[in-house]
């Protein structure tokens, strides 16, 4: 069964009680990590990475030009993902559902690097592969998901979340370019 | 006429007049799907060539997606991390 669907004005979706109070809590845990901006989360600084390798002259010209109006358009992606959670069944139009895309992205962006499954990408990447894992208690204060739990099943619940995500977006994804 | 990046004849051209170049950075969480969507919404790319720079950013860890001034990659590039997207403007070298 197919989660998003074209219903010949808008894209279509239906999500359960519990799926819409994750991604709610999710979504606005992330409007509000954008907000902080705290460059030291290695989340933050993925969500907002530097446009020049080698020239912080550059990269630190480039981030205060831009780097306010990238954070707010993230920040509004994600607080009107959150706002669209108060009914079972959410209709986008074009330009929604590209917000959903980003906000979706952003979202696995920081559960990743939550996760440590982050490893291997990017301008710094090392050709060893073989950095450690962080520890997943200590990320899971940075980005406040330490809701008591246990150590593993916050780990668990974050990794089923992660891959749900996917599952979301690639739906939408196929939705919207079926449509064309 | 849809030019390949890896046209011989056209890289030599553009390396001339455009010394700045939009490069994308593999990273392990997003899609492949979503990458070549992106690649063919933003920049226009028919989805033969959204798919092949998408491939070579996933296996190579990085491409160049676009040249031109450097006001215009830094312009593709602030798009590119509105999508969450890893990218960077770099110069061309000579």
């Amino acid at each position: 069964m197919m989660l998003w669907h074209w219903d010949g004005h808008a894209f279509a979706a239906e999500f359960s009680d519990i799926e819409r109070a994750i991604l709610a809590e999710l979504a606005g845990q992330l409007a509000r990590l954008v907000e902080d901006r705290d460059r030291r989360d290695p989340a933050v600084a993925r969500l907002l990475p530097d446009a020049y390798r080698d020239d912080e002259g550059s990269a630190s010209e480039f981030r205060r030009l831009t780097q306010g109006e990238l954070a707010e358009n993230k920040i509004a992606a994600a607080r009107g993902l959150a706002v669209r959670m108060q009914d079972e069944r959410v209709r986008l139009d074009e330009t929604e559902a590209w917000n959903w895309l980003r906000a979706l992205t952003d979202l696995r962006l920081v559960l990743a690097s939550r996760l440590g499954l982050d490893e291997g990408g990017g301008p710094q990447a090392t050709s060893n592969g073989s950095a450690p894992a962080r520890p997943v208690e200590a990320t899971m204060d940075a980005a406040e998901y330490d809701a008591g739990a246990e150590g593993d099943e916050e780990r668990q619940f974050l990794r089923n979340a992660f891959e749900w995500l996917a599952y979301v977006q690639e739906s939408l994804i196929a939705a919207m370019d079926r449509r064309g | 006429m849809l030019h390949t990046l890896d046209d011989p004849q056209l890289d030599e051209q553009l390396l001339l007049d455009q010394p700045w170049s939009t490069v994308v950075w593999n990273d392990p969480v997003n899609l492949m799907s979503y990458v070549a969507f992106v690649f063919r919404s933003y920049f226009g790319f028919d989805a033969p060539e959204a798919e092949k720079l998408m491939l070579q950013v996933h296996n190579e860890g990085r491409a160049t997606v676009a040249t031109g001034p450097r006001e215009a990659m830094e312009v593709h590039v602030q798009a590119m991390h509105g999508y969450g997207l890893w990218a960077t403007v770099e110069k061309v070298p000579q």
